[in-house]
């Protein structure tokens, strides 16, 4: 075999290599990093789109991404991001509030309601304060943690958290602050 | 955890598990998405490297070969005009920077460390230092006239470093409160905020020792957004759910002398403090909008401006004030008038997202978070002599990296070689191509995945004479080594885009690979093959041929139309004879006889390479003097048993997939089409395959286009790809 004909079955054993860790590692965390973005989006298309779109970035730095001690994290950062600059970009919220308003929300459930205005407050948020809500009581990140994933200080998390809640509360009323159940 | 929290968490968390239940049964078809996009991304990187060689390729010789053009974009900017003068490479991702000592210092972090950096006027990297014994937070950094100071989440702490003792050893000083964060220096005092549990604290130490003097206190409703030095002390926005404040904290006692309240837009993204007036760069979730306040009395004098984009900090020194926002396309940096607020210059900074500028010294620096750089921009600009007239041809040449004087281009459009196609799929494909004197040269790109990258490098005029030497297109041999899945080469001759040599071949010459020639079967059976050069008006092409052909080497000496059209031809047969080796001449006529032979109609030959190699190409004389090549069968794409005919609009291929070595459980297959250059593709369906049985595939598209056929096993995964040419467009005009 020429040089050429082994560097090019070298390549398709590599290739063939990849794609085995790609699977693996989208059976491992495609659904968590969907539910993710779609917290964060309230549109499971675009969700789709964003997640998708971070494994395709993984895999085109695939030789670094393996070496990754963390590649949930990783993954995850992208995922963020990918929500973040979408929601920036397209408006998503705006879509999301006309389905909504149109009687297209995707979670129907009439015992759901208050829960419904909550997510949709949530998702009113700026990008910014919402991915550090999502981050927070979706996945369960320390403030540090949130930090490292959307590449701020500790303390502009806090703030956001705080003006977040802020916000939150006043969207939702002060019972809600309180935790009455009135629902 | 409050109980709103709580409740909180729960819609949340709710949310995400129904919507992770409701796309279950997606996974699979998602993550088979994922592989055949992944392959097609890395098929398009491929294609785009390639195609960015060939713009260098054609800008080498737009060089070389022709006179220079100067676009709008190329001009000088205007003497006065901000310049980017260096752009630096940054270890990690930008957290903060100031500028001052003559150099800019960023804080940067990577997945393992955070490190100071300073970047000094005249570029050069100085000393790094790193943060947090290898696993710290260096955050953020502030100067006065003597130090540059850091402020350290983990462990707590803050750094003060001689920037006269570089490296040196920074004196760090722990300190009680958690995650110092923002910090700004005078002379005399350093302030720094810290996020506490109970809020936000902001503390004044001592310049020199960093130990505490006086107190500002804990700020439980609200946090403190940003903070910027002036001589007298350190200005504070802090934001309030009730109220934002303005607060100056002074040199002499460390307190709050001055607070005045302040209605923000958002939140504040820089604050400058330029003479009396303090500048407040305000993000909201769209829109960015700059506030004046005036220090010197209340704040009565606040006035917003609207800027548009996400504004993203703000700065200001000797220089003037500094902005940098990010708009539709980019991120840039603007300069204001301290007066009025107008804007005075622009200048982009690099792709959208996070970044932070700091002016000192003469010069602007802007970090970029998503390039990972840091640019030193000279707000002056350098006067840059505009050329007063065009360089003389003896200039250009200099210009050239590349024996440019041997070049000469000018007698054929490169426009009329944009359709140039080929077919064929790269597989251990050899290297290089022997040439024959020509006029144009198409480097012919293959790759495995069955697209093609048209390299038109033009004119090498590599008349050696002697065939058996190799040529170098323009120094493209360097190129030529980067495809990895191997290429064919195309050259047109004499300004008639022409033939086709070379595929899977070492580098050997022509002759001796004509030699190798062999003629094969009928003919007549390639018949309905297509041109690869299609010209959708014959008689321009034609007249474009001859008007490039006739003149005499670009010196302008024009022949009549007979001499043209007997030089053509004779070209033509000098060619077939010389490089193909072919035993015959232009008029002879199809000699099914002859192991090779053409007419004026058409050319065939099956060729039998080296190792089993085969290669049919079917050359066409689609205006006399013009030969195209028509179709080609290269080393490994033989159809065994295939057929290969065209009806109007239809195309029908057979082949067996065993003979090309493709393995596996053949249950399907993807087609694809693309048009014109090749990138841009379209899908056309996923149809059941049977082994060795033939396809048709319908066409609507009357341009020349490819297709190609993605062997994939019964769970999607791509086992091979073969690409062909399509018909042009007589065909689908039947």
């Amino acid at each position: 075999m020429s040089v050429l004909g082994e560097r090019a079955t070298l390549d398709r054993v590599a290739e063939r290599q990849r794609d085995r860790q790609v699977a693996a590692l989208f059976d491992r965390y495609y659904s968590q990093l969907r539910g993710l973005a779609f917290v964060m989006l309230g549109d499971a298309a675009a969700a789709e789109e964003a997640v998708m779109e971070a494994f395709l970035k993984t895999c085109s730095g695939w030789n670094s991404f393996r070496s990754l001690e963390h590649p949930h994290a990783y993954l995850r950062q992208i995922v963020v991001n990918q929500c973040r600059s979408r929601f920036r970009r397209q408006k998503v919220e705006l879509r999301v509030n006309e389905l909504v308003h149109r009687g297209g929300r995707t979670v129907t459930a009439p015992d759901h309601e208050a829960r419904i205005d909550l997510w949709d407050a949530v998702r009113a948020l700026p990008d910014r304060q919402r991915a550090c809500v999502v981050l927070r009581y979706v996945e369960d990140m320390t403030e540090v943690e949130i930090a490292d994933t959307l590449d701020c200080s500790t303390g502009t998390v806090k703030s956001q958290l705080f003006k977040a809640k802020a916000k939150l509360e006043r969207a939702l009323g002060e019972g809600a602050m309180r935790g009455d159940s009135d629902e | 955890m409050s109980d709103f929290e709580s409740r909180l968490e729960a819609t949340l968390k709710g949310v995400r598990d129904e919507h992770v239940q409701s796309i279950a049964s997606e996974i699979p078809a998602a993550r088979q998405q994922v592989l055949l996009k992944v392959r097609r991304r890395q098929f398009r990187f491929v294609v785009t490297s390639s195609a960015v060689t060939a713009a260098a390729l054609v800008a080498v010789l737009l060089v070389t070969q022709a006179k220079p053009i100067v676009s709008d974009d190329a001009l000088p900017p205007a003497s006065g005009g901000p310049v980017v003068i260096a752009t630096t490479e940054l270890d990690g991702t930008p957290v903060d920077i100031a500028a001052g000592f003559g150099s800019a210092w960023v804080t940067s972090r990577t997945d393992s460390v955070a490190i100071l950096s300073r970047v000094e006027g005249d570029g050069s990297m100085g000393s790094g230092y790193a943060g947090g014994g290898g696993g710290g937070d260096l955050w953020h950094v502030a100067l006065n006239d003597e130090y540059v100071y850091l402020s350290e989440a983990n462990p707590p702490a803050l750094q003060r470093i001689d920037p006269s003792d570089s490296p040196g050893d920074p004196v760090t000083i722990p300190v009680d409160t958690a995650s110092p964060d923002r910090i700004a220096a005078t002379d005399e005092v350093v302030v720094y905020s810290a996020n506490t549990e109970g809020g936000t604290s902001v503390t004044p130490v001592d310049a020199q020792t960093l130990r505490p003097v006086g107190e500002v206190g804990t700020i439980t409703e609200g946090f403190v957004s940003q903070l910027a030095a002036d001589k007298d002390g350190v200005w504070a926005i802090l934001e309030n759910r009730e109220e934002d404040q303005l607060w100056h904290i002074s040199n002499r006692e460390g307190v709050a002398d001055q607070l005045l309240p302040i209605t923000l837009s958002g939140t504040a993204s820089g604050l400058a403090i330029h003479g009396s007036v303090a500048w407040i760069a305000q993000q909201t979730d769209s829109t960015g909008s700059l506030k004046r306040v005036d220090v010197s009395g209340d704040a009565s004098g606040q006035v917003d401006d609207r800027v548009g984009g996400d504004l993203r900090d703000i700065a200001s020194g000797d220089e003037g004030i500094w902005l940098l926002l990010t708009d539709e396309t980019s991120n840039a940096a603007y300069e204001i008038d301290p007066q009025t607020g107008e804007l005075l210059h622009r200048i982009e900074t690099g792709s959208r997202g996070d970044g932070q500028i700091a002016v000192a010294d003469g010069y602007v620096w802007v970090t970029n978070v998503e390039d990972k750089t840091l640019l030193q921009i000279d707000p002056d600009g350098s006067p840059t002599p505009i050329p007063s007239e065009t360089p003389t041809d003896e200039e250009t040449k200099d210009a050239s990296p590349q024996p440019a004087e041997e070049a000469d281009c000018t007698d054929i459009p490169f426009a009329s070689l944009t359709g140039t196609m080929g077919l064929g799929s790269g597989a251990n494909v050899g290297e290089s191509l022997q040439g024959h004197e020509a006029s144009n040269v198409v480097l012919h790109y293959s790759l495995s995945h069955g697209a093609f990258v048209d390299v038109v490098v033009g004119n090498p005029d590599y008349a050696t004479g002697d065939p058996s030497e190799a040529f170098d297109v323009l120094g493209s041999e360097a190129i030529l080594s980067e495809i990895k899945d191997g290429y064919m080469v195309t050259f047109g001759y004499k300004s008639c885009p022409f033939a086709l040599l070379g595929y899977g071949m070492a580098r050997a010459a022509v002759k001796e690979f004509a030699a190798d020639l062999l003629f094969e079967g009928d003919p007549d059976m390639h018949n309905d093959a297509w041109a690869l050069w299609p010209e959708p008006d014959p008689e321009q092409a034609y007249q474009t041929c001859l008007d490039s052909s006739g003149s005499d080497a670009g010196t302008g000496t024009e022949l009549d139309e007979q001499q043209r059209e007997l030089q053509a031809r004779l070209e033509s047969t000098a060619f077939v004879n010389d490089v193909l080796g072919w035993p015959g001449d232009s008029s002879m006529e199809r000699d099914k006889g002859l192991e090779g032979g053409y007419g004026d109609d058409f050319v065939a030959l099956i060729v039998t390479g080296p190792a089993g190699n085969r290669m049919e190409i079917v050359l066409r004389e689609t205006v006399p003097g013009c030969w195209s090549v028509v179709s080609l069968n290269p080393a490994d794409e033989v159809f065994t048993g295939a057929s290969l005919s065209k009806q109007a609009g239809v195309l029908h291929v057979g082949f067996d997939p065993d003979s090309q070595n493709i393995k596996g459980d053949l249950d399907h297959m993807t087609i694809e089409t693309a048009s014109g250059s090749g990138i841009e593709r379209r899908r056309l369906s996923i149809e059941e395959f049977k082994a060795g049985s033939p396809l048709t595939v319908g066409f609507e598209r009357s341009g020349p286009s490819y297709f190609m056929i993605l062997f994939q096993d019964a769970a999607g995964k791509v086992l091979n790809a073969k690409g062909y040419a399509l018909p042009s467009g007589d065909v689908v005009a039947g």
